[in-house]
């Protein structure tokens, strides 16, 4: 059972986001903001960091960066999320090191599509 | 927009506009969100309903803190990351409604108790949440372009958030519909309030230019008009103050839509002729009920005009098909009446009354014509207001006579004896057409009335440009005949007439006439009086027949009918009064017998002719037969000549 780590401040995102995703079988695990997602990322490395870009104390490129370039987490898979549907959100995220991408509000379906792709790289 | 710019009032506008479609799906969301409520029992579903209540409060505080941050003073760095954090905000909120909404839906499924209701409510959820992103994407998308040249800008965008809107919601209500001209220079507000009542079955036409919609207005008007106020070229101010100077214009609902809550423009409006005013942003639900209101008032009123109109034209008709021989009360009674205004035809019991003046045309001959007018519109003068005051119809003036109906076209069950008494009056009223004739130096005249009463066809007769109101039927012809009986001062009124008399009549005497066309006999009375309510009596002229000093030879022939026999008879007038004399002859005379007559010795014209009629049987003298002839045409000049062969 893979293990998903939630990066999100915005506690009703988490709350849905990790629910919906309890309920298709992952194994989650939730952080409020970007300092406390790279500390449990490094602490229980999880399958797969879903993160947030716009996160108090420490923001979702910041992290990502942060994770990618410490060699003992830079394997993790990160996807960024983001509610700025804009292209120029998806390079930004892409340069901090970032494996994809998608929008808030989640569309779950096409989330797990992308979660799924990372995971099978993985494996 | 710098910082020493106020925000325009059409920016207020807009921005008002934009507030009130971003919010309305928010505000649906909240509604299905309390439907919901009342279908779901499992708590964890009613804590997440919670959130998408409060979700739905967040976004609601987001949009209004959005708007107000645009009209703030910020430079663009500035306006760039409040636009960035607003929308970041509000996808999330607007996530969260979504996103709860399907955990609702995928827990019911779960727990297996979605009822269908609870479904549609949170399908409703989902597409007011997806319409509002849509709505905010667009938006967003158009302001990263955003800069000092916004207003066009904002328009565009303005007008996709509207296309989108419009393409998402394929809802329709039937209304009364109706033809609307949106005025407005404001391409969006224009378009949005033209979607809404597209929306709503009704046939939009639109206008940027007030100068332009009067135009629009004069060519076509529309039932209503939705009119801004503040427009560059005309104002709605003054488009109302123009519409209000044309008749029809002004029948025609003007609401003003105005940005201002401005209580003196909205006076204003009003007094110059608006039937409404809204203030911006219009909400959809007022709108419609506005615009429904006005119209249907508007159906009314053009059913209103319709129905005046009708009224108008029947008035117009009657008047054209009467003339003016029919009182106004007469007119309105016909026009309030509904079997009265069965001017097609049809058959009625009426009372007709024919009247003629003794002699006319043989005075006619006599008088100059100047004279003969002046006699006739004196006595026509005097006669029509009594015969309209008998609630009679005048419906024909022919040459000297006079054919009136009583008892239609508005129906009475007293047409007999009004007729009666009417025509009594008319016989006293000769007394006052008399006096005014010796006023002028003209002849007096006597005049003879029939009354009869039967079922005829009364109504419209004629041609669609000359119609009349008219009767037809053997009873008018037998009228005419009884007429024909008459002497002057007489009223002969047949026995249908008298059959349907309540009131008491005076007969002076009866008889038995027979008529051309006409099988049976008839039986007409010479009335002289009728009793309560008329209490009218002829004043008996007992004026004392008067032996001639010299009596005077006559030769006659007898007319029958329009033909003068050839036979010339011998007779001799004894005695005479005014307008009768006796006739001594060995001829045997019976009653209304009709003679031509020519007085030996008369020293006026060869041409001239004496008409009389036999109109009493006297006792025989001298082994010769005596008789009343009443002097029915006689010139002027015979009848002077006859009363001065009287004694005295």
């Amino acid at each position: 059972m893979a293990k998903l780590l939630i990066v999100e401040d915005n506690e009703m995102n988490r709350d849905m986001l990790s629910r919906r995703l309890k309920r298709k079988g992952y194994e989650i695990e939730v952080a409020v903001d970007g300092q406390q997602g790279v500390e449990m990322a490094t602490a229980s490395m999880p399958d797969l960091v879903l993160m947030d870009m716009s996160l108090p104390i420490k923001d979702g490129w910041t992290a990502t960066r942060e994770l990618k370039a410490n060699p003992a987490t830079s394997s993790l898979k990160v996807i960024a999320l983001t509610a700025h549907a804009m292209d120029g959100d998806r390079q930004k995220a892409m340069k901090a090191g970032c494996d994809d991408y998608d929008t808030k509000p989640i569309d779950l379906k096409r989330l797990l599509g992308k979660i799924e792709a990372q995971l099978k790289q993985t494996s | 927009m710098n910082s020493a710019q106020k925000i325009s009032r059409r920016d207020s506008a807009r921005l008002d506009l934009l507030r009130q479609e971003l919010i309305s799906p928010v505000l649906s969301i909240e509604g299905h969100a309390e439907l919901l409520r009342e279908q779901i029992k499992d708590e964890d579903c009613l804590t997440d309903l919670n959130r998408i209540v409060s979700a739905a409060a967040l976004t609601r505080k987001l949009v209004d803190e959005m708007l107000a941050a645009e009209t703030q003073d910020l430079d663009e760095k500035e306006r760039d990351s409040e636009r960035s954090r607003f929308k970041h905000d509000l996808r999330n909120s607007v996530g969260a409604i979504s996103g709860y909404s399907e955990i609702i839906l995928e827990e019911l499924e779960d727990l297996d108790d979605l009822s269908e209701d609870a479904r549609t409510y949170l399908d409703h959820q989902l597409a007011d949440s997806t319409k509002l992103l849509q709505m905010l994407d667009t938006l967003f998308q158009a302001e990263r372009e955003f800069g000092e040249d916004s207003e066009s800008e904002l328009d565009v965008d303005i007008h996709s958030v509207f296309d989108s809107f419009e393409r998402s919601d394929n809802e329709t209500t039937e209304a009364i519909s109706g033809r609307i001209l949106v005025v407005d220079d404001n391409d969006s507000n224009r378009n949005l309030l033209a979607h809404q009542l597209r929306r709503q079955g009704h046939d939009i036409s639109t206008s940027p230019s007030g100068r332009q919609a009067l135009e629009m207005i004069r060519e076509a008007a529309p039932d209503l008009i939705l009119l801004d106020l503040f427009m560059p070229d005309m104002n709605g101010f003054d488009v109302l103050r123009e519409m209000h100077k044309d008749e029809v214009l002004r029948a025609v609902p003007v609401i003003i839509i105005t940005g201002l809550s401005d209580k003196e423009a909205a006076v204003k409006c009003i007094e110059a002729g608006a039937f409404d005013l809204l203030i911006k942003p219009v909400s959809p639900a007022l709108l419609d009920a506005r615009v429904s209101f006005c119209l249907e008032r508007k159906a009314w009123h053009d059913k209103e005009q319709a129905y005046q109109q009708e009224l108008e034209k029947s008035y117009t008709f009657i008047r054209k098909v009467f003339g003016r021989y029919l009182s106004d009360e007469v007119v309105q009674q016909i026009l309030e009446s509904d079997e009265g205004m069965q001017m097609g035809g049809g058959k009625q019991q009426v009372t007709i009354m024919m009247t003629d003046i003794r002699g006319f045309s043989m005075l006619s001959q006599e008088l100059d014509p100047q004279d003969c007018v002046k006699m006739l519109n004196n006595y026509f003068g005097v006669m029509t207001p009594l015969i309209q005051k008998y609630d009679g119809v005048i419906d024909e003036f022919l040459g000297d006579a006079i054919l009136a109906i009583f008892g239609a076209p508005v129906k009475s069950d007293e047409h007999a004896q009004q007729a009666v008494a009417c025509a009594l009056e008319m016989q006293q009223a000769m007394v006052e057409v008399n006096h005014n004739n010796l006023e002028w130096g003209l002849p007096t005249i006597e005049m003879g009335i029939a009354v009869n009463t039967g079922e005829v066809v009364v109504g419209n007769i004629g041609s669609e440009t000359r119609s009349k109101y008219g009767v037809v039927g053997h009873h008018v012809n037998l009228t005419a005949r009884i007429e024909s009986f008459t002497v002057g001062g007489q009223v002969m009124a047949s026995e249908y007439t008298v059959a349907e008399l309540d009131a008491e009549v005076t007969v002076a005497h009866s008889m038995k006439v027979e008529a051309k066309g006409i099988k049976e006999p008839v039986r007409i009375h010479d009335i002289v009086g009728i009793g309560a309510p008329y209490n009218l009596a002829l004043a008996t002229d007992e004026q004392q027949v008067q032996s001639l000093s010299n009596e005077l030879p006559v030769l006659f022939n007898l007319l029958t009918g329009k033909a003068i026999a050839d036979e010339l008879i011998d007779g001799v007038l004894v005695a005479a009064a005014e307008g009768i004399a006796h006739l001594a002859t060995v001829a045997e005379l019976s009653m209304l017998t009709n003679l031509r007559m020519k007085i030996t010795g008369y020293p006026g014209s060869e041409d001239d002719q004496t008409f009389s009629k036999v109109t009493g049987i006297l006792e025989s003298k001298n082994g010769k037969n005596h008789y009343v002839i009443t002097l029915t045409s006689t010139p002027f000049a015979a009848r002077e000549y006859i009363r001065s062969q009287t004694l005295n």
